[in-house]
């Protein structure tokens, strides 16, 4: 059995990466256990290039543009995950089987890859404000300097424009924001020109905040608007939590071992916890033990691992996750204007929609590097004229992502179910909007549409990938004051576990409409340095 | 390996091969007005083993003895069977196509001025409405064939 560390960290995304560090600051001993699945194929085929030059000159591209089993060609429609190219699909490799889920009116997105679902991310880095917390235990004041923190270690991109309406002055100096693309500079313009209108309508918008170095920021970057942020990570200008797991594994205080898939925790006769976990190398049982669990292995991973270490098997957790469609629009203000070959792939602008007392967040971003293949099997066109209209649209092409706020309901839930005779478990999730939620977000996203008109974004199809595809999941063991079972406590500390903190979404109460990463990591700062000093505190009074 | 369409079968004889062959330089003619490179053709019988396997679909066997219908069926498949053979090899050979270096600039971005803009819509929206006129005529006999 491995031992003696202070904490054990479950998983590598950005949830357990955040969390890692105030620990390892600390000088405590940690141990980050993950399974860790990376690209081995087709990273290293991409060349450091420009997407055109790769388009005219890289004779081996289509390999990692379609994959050697012409993987990234989709053949069925529009699901979850659909954005992820081959050198990316690796970030959800392997979890139908080692994370099985049964799925009922939800498609569950999950990761075992180094970095987690943060090696694929778009970057939007977006913190919550005093509205977006109202259900929370926790405020603005107790999270702010965790935001901050985490500003600091990735760097966040962007400028104090209309987005300080919503977002509040950033604290941390940002970087230079990113260079946008010709078509939403267009789009930028056309809302400057008419701005006192559209604010007065509830609507802002400015440059998207990306965890994006724009200039040389602790060893990254700068971005070189190349356009190919969903296949590499060249220089790495875009943030991923591996590259903090990188730093990490500096320390002499930290290890990181990969190829552990993390099954349960129980806690020990001496007061140590105990966690057990496959090496799926070796296939053998491998335990550990420390004085504090750290989970940050995903809202469905902890959520998991809670149910099997607790043996509360067919109990019901709510889930909330961010509901979204994308407004695929041709931005008329853009036609005609010269098109810039330099641009990175993320989103491009963000705008903030007022509806009611909350605002919904609707992200831009334009298109060109996920091939016009993509683009032209969703037309109901003859191939020849599918590539020739796409052709002429795509320069003016700008996608809506719009995201809806997500509560828990009573049909709204994951259990983990016992399989007695293959002893093993799965996961069941349930999930089902109310008709009326629906209509209300039906109405919330032609208000969006409308709003959008106005810059010259004429809407040509709304795409409602089905539930889950957000890939923000949240509210299976909610933060709380409340002294209920399976909640954690405002410090993150599971109520039916003590030492066992939730660092990931399953600790949020709710989600509001906008990009959760931010907070997400913000969270786990928190807890880890809670962690730390909660650590601190008992060594010094000489208590394990 | 994904199957569309029927239950795979094991691409093996050459016969099969020189189909697919037959069927590559049909599809990449049609989509791009050239003949096909032999790096393209061994990619997309490679491809059609892989992943597709359209024995015995009617669309497809219909175009290949019928070449002038290919144009028509592709339109009214891109209406009424989009998740046919058909269709998935014509999205394939794009992929395959739009993914070499010799063919990069029949697939990238095309800016335009306004009018230019709105007159290629004009008449490729036409030629679409033409085609799949056409082709939902001829669609459910070449199914029922």
């Amino acid at each position: 059995m491995e031992g003696d560390w202070d904490v054990i960290v479950v998983g590598s995304g950005a949830s357990a990466v955040h969390a890692c560090c105030p620990l390892v600051e600390a000088g405590l001993r940690v141990q980050m256990l993950d399974v860790g699945r990376r690209d081995h194929k087709y990273t290293q085929l991409i060349p450091d290039q420009g997407f055109l030059d790769i388009r005219h000159r890289d004779p081996g591209q289509h390999r990692y543009f379609l994959g050697d089993e012409f993987e990234g060609i989709p053949f069925r429609g529009i699901g979850a995950a659909a954005q992820l190219t081959p050198p990316r699909k690796h970030v959800i490799e392997h979890t139908d089987r080692l994370r099985p889920v049964e799925a009922d009116g939800f498609s569950a997105v999950q990761s075992l890859a180094l970095g987690g679902l943060g090696a694929a991310w778009g970057a939007v880095t977006v913190p919550f404000d005093r509205t977006d917390l109202a259900a929370w235990p926790i405020g603005c004041a107790d999270l702010q300097p965790h935001y901050d923190a985490v500003a600091r270690r990735i760097g966040i991109a962007g400028a104090d424009d209309d987005l300080v309406r919503c977002l509040g002055t950033a604290r941390v100096p940002l970087l230079p924001p990113a260079l946008l693309d010709s078509n939403a500079q267009a789009a930028l313009n056309r809302y400057l020109k008419k701005r006192a209108g559209l604010n007065r309508a509830g609507f802002f918008m400015g440059r998207a905040r990306l965890a994006m170095a724009t200039v040389r920021f602790r060893g990254r970057g700068p971005v070189e608007y190349h356009d190919m942020e969903f296949w590499a990570d060249h220089n790495r200008a875009v943030y991923r939590p591996q590259f903090t797991v990188d730093e990490l594994r500096k320390h002499q205080n930290f290890r990181y071992r990969s190829e552990m898939l993390v099954q349960a925790f129980r806690r020990r006769p001496d007061g140590d916890l105990e966690v057990s976990a496959r090496n799926l190398s070796s296939t053998a049982q491998e335990r550990f033990t420390a004085r504090r669990l750290v989970l940050g292995a995903g809202t469905l991973g902890t959520a998991r691992i809670v149910l099997r270490s607790l043996q509360r098997y067919r109990h019901r957790l709510p889930l909330v996750c961010n509901p979204y469609v994308y407004i695929a629009c041709l931005n008329t203000a853009a036609i005609g204007k010269p098109v810039q070959d330099a641009r990175h792939s993320l989103c491009q602008l963000i705008a903030y929609v007022q509806v009611g007392d909350q605002f919904l967040q609707a992200q831009l971003y334009s298109y060109r590097s996920l091939l016009t293949f993509r683009l032209v099997k969703e037309l109901p066109l003859a191939y020849p004229e599918g590539i020739r209209l796409i052709r002429r649209l795509q320069p003016y092409l700008a996608t809506i992502n719009v995201y809806h706020s997500d509560r828990p309901g009573p049909d709204k839930y994951v259990e983990l179910h016992r399989d007695q005779a293959a002893d093993s478990d799965r996961l069941h999730i349930h999930y089902r909007i109310p008709a009326d939620t629906e209509r209300e977000h039906r109405a919330q996203q032609r208000r969006v549409m409308k709003l959008f008109l106005r810059l010259g974004c004429l809407p040509l199809k709304v795409v409602r990938p089905v539930h889950g595809a957000s890939i923000h999941y949240g509210g299976c063991l909610p933060m709380t004051d409340e002294d209920r079972p399976l909640t954690t406590r405002p410090t993150g500390e599971l109520r039916d576990a003590s030492g066992v903190f939730i660092a990931d979404g399953a600790a949020f109460p709710d989600l509001p409409a906008k990009a959760l990463t931010l907070t997400l990591m913000a969270h786990a700062n928190r807890v880890g340095v809670h962690v730390s000093e909660e650590l601190k505190r008992t060594r010094m009074q000489g208590i394990c | 390996m994904r199957h569309i369409g029927k239950q795979p079968v094991p691409v093996s004889a050459s016969a099969t091969e020189g189909e697919l062959a037959a069927e590559c330089e049909l599809f990449t003619r049609y989509l791009l007005g050239r003949s096909t490179p032999e790096s393209i053709t061994r990619r997309y019988v490679q491809a059609n083993g892989q992943i597709l396997d359209s024995t015995g679909d009617r669309v497809v066997a219909f175009v290949m003895r019928h070449r002038w219908a290919l144009p028509y069926l592709d339109a009214a498949c891109g209406l009424r069977q989009r998740d046919g053979a058909l269709r998935a090899k014509l999205l394939m050979l794009t992929a395959i196509l739009e993914t070499t270096p010799e063919f990069a600039d029949h697939f990238l971005p095309e800016a335009s001025g306004r009018f230019a803009f709105i007159i290629h819509g004009a008449r490729q929206g036409t030629i679409a409405v033409l085609k799949a006129a056409v082709g939902l005529f001829l669609l459910p006999w070449v199914a029922e064939s």
